[in-house]
């Protein structure tokens, strides 16, 4: 699983790793909470802050 | 309608002249939950047994001479977050049923209050877990679903909900709630009282149910920004710091009253807050007139700028859904029907951001930190508006539109400056609406001494629902207005 900004490739879904099943009538709701996370994690990739652009990192 | 004090101060004097009992108050207090209670679901349970002991003891106590302090006497209610050694702690949910043995202690914030002299009537109403909106459309919600007691159709806020409204409604004086993406300040301004998140650490969270540690705090909420310093002292205890500001605090706190903002200057950030598409217009107008009522005390209000302030608040959202999935990780893979539908997905969330993203989340608090060290080197307060919107409608409350109701408060959980909220006014509907002063770390007394200064020149902090207490002041003169009162008051 990938998303924006993150160069992750995971290879075991976090929540089945973590013993947590769901039942898949629960699917939808758990991906569009995933989706909206993953949204602010794309977005945080993304910002400019200070430091990321002063020339001291590769 | 029985006339309450109106705020702790009024209740310890009445109290210490004779006027008033312990045990009177307590009774006072609790013909408003059993006139209301039913309806607003302030309280998940109510300590009857141990109110009552505290009281005669407080009585008791005064009668030989035996002063705790400006908590003796005061009716409490405290979130069902925090442990208490008199009733179960449940947040709401029934993940922690089978562990009530093991949970019944006080937290030490609590037992603070306590040796205080403060008459615990009940556990207070939570979100579940602190974290999860009330579904009223789901029908295998369980659960309380805490009301507006300014439009019962409406959300007390949260998720220290019982707590705030239980206050704008009388049921007692002081309250204590926690806030770790706006918990206390959200829910003071929906319901009009008063609700501080103060430094992190300030309080010690022992006894505290986690959600996010970190970014988890315990504040006081209050009828009044002079009532909540006094709770602020007493469950802070001793400064562990001997640098903090506050390490003076009973004369610090003295200070307050009277202090004023003249030569204050006072930060207004317009972008990411006022002019901010979402910020509904009573919140724009509300906001720029504390700021002209704070101008004629004397402040000077500056405009200021937050730099990347979005990537702060995506960060504290990020790092506050990991941090609640962390802890209840094992819960989950235990028993998941112990959570609701909404709580499974919203928790469960929380395990998919990388490492990567919550390193990167952390960068830019640390960022934001730098930045403000250097704000608060030029202004002394933040004023800036607690929520985006005045109280939602119990069946708008969405997962989609979850992030968005946070955006003003949250941030300042993982920069952890202290930040108060007060009522500033109201909307056309005539719901309260808050503004949020906030200060560098370890400034409480700052962010209190500007709240006491706006109390003192205005009202809004005095009305009530018409639920609750008698109102003690004229109303306000409608949405958006400071009332400055006469300098005779």
């Amino acid at each position: 699983m990938t998303h924006d900004g993150a160069t992750q490739v995971r290879q075991t879904d976090p929540l089945s790793s973590a013993g947590i099943t769901i039942p898949a009538d629960e699917e939808p709701a758990i991906e569009r909470s995933r989706t909206a996370l993953l949204a602010v994690a794309a977005r945080l990739h993304a910002a400019t802050i200070s430091g990321d652009d002063d020339g001291t990192r590769p | 309608m029985t006339v309450l004090p109106g705020d702790i101060a009024e209740a310890g004097r009445m109290l210490r002249s004779g006027e008033l009992t312990a045990l009177g108050l307590l009774e006072a207090v609790t013909e408003k939950a059993d006139s209301w209670d039913g309806e607003l679901e302030v309280f998940a349970r109510r300590t009857s047994e141990a109110a009552y002991a505290a009281a005669r003891r407080a009585d008791d106590e005064l009668a030989h001479g035996v002063d705790r302090g400006p908590l003796h006497g005061i009716p409490l209610g405290i979130k069902d977050m925090l442990l208490t050694e008199c009733a179960p702690t449940r947040a709401n949910s029934a993940v922690f049923a089978a562990d009530d043995a093991r949970l019944r202690r006080d937290g030490a914030a609590v037992r603070r209050l306590l040796d205080g002299g403060a008459v615990p009537v009940g556990k207070t109403t939570t979100m579940e877990l602190c974290a999860i909106y009330p579904d009223v459309h789901d029908p295998d919600h369980v659960g309380a679903v805490p009301r507006n007691p300014w439009d019962t159709e409406r959300w007390a806020g949260g998720s220290s909900s019982g707590t705030a409204s239980g206050l704008a409604t009388g049921m007692f004086l002081a309250g204590v709630g926690t806030d770790t993406g706006g918990s206390v300040r959200l829910p003071a301004a929906y319901c009009g009282v008063t609700g501080l998140k103060p430094t992190y650490g300030r309080i010690p969270t022992d006894g505290l149910l986690p959600l996010a540690p970190g970014l988890d705090h315990i504040g006081p909420l209050a009828r009044s920004a002079a009532d909540c310093a006094v709770l602020l002292q007493v469950m802070a205890g001793q400064p562990s710091s001997t640098d903090s500001p506050i390490s003076d605090w009973p004369g610090a706190l003295t200070a307050l009253d009277g202090a004023g903002v003249a030569g204050l200057r006072i930060g207004l950030e317009r972008e990411y807050h006022l002019d901010a598409p979402g910020t509904h217009p009573a919140v724009r107008d509300v906001t720029l007139a504390t700021a002209e009522a704070l101008a004629g005390l004397g402040a000077e209000i500056v405009t200021v700028s937050l730099p990347h302030w979005p990537a702060v608040d995506d960060a504290a959202a990020l790092l506050s859904s990991v941090g609640a999935h962390l802890t209840h990780r094992r819960g989950l893979a235990r028993d998941r029907t112990a959570y609701s539908r909404r709580a499974r997905a919203v928790l469960g969330a929380g395990a998919y951001p990388t490492g990567a993203d919550v390193t990167r989340a952390h960068q830019v608090v640390a960022s934001a930190r730098a930045g403000l060290d250097d704000l608060f080197g030029r202004v002394d307060v933040l004023l800036l508006p607690t929520t985006v919107r005045p109280a939602d409608r119990l069946t708008d409350l969405t997962d989609r539109d979850g992030l968005d109701r946070g955006h003003y408060v949250r941030a300042w959980n993982a920069l952890g400056n202290p930040a108060v909220s007060v009522p500033a006014g109201c909307d056309s509907n005539g719901l309260p609406v808050g503004v949020q002063f906030i200060a560098a770390r370890h400034d409480e007394l700052s962010v209190l001494r500007v709240a006491v200064a706006h109390q003192s020149a205005t009202a809004f902090h005095t009305r009530s629902p018409a639920m609750g207490h008698a109102t003690r002041w004229p109303p306000d003169e409608g949405p958006g207005r400071s009332r400055v009162l006469p300098e005779s008051r």
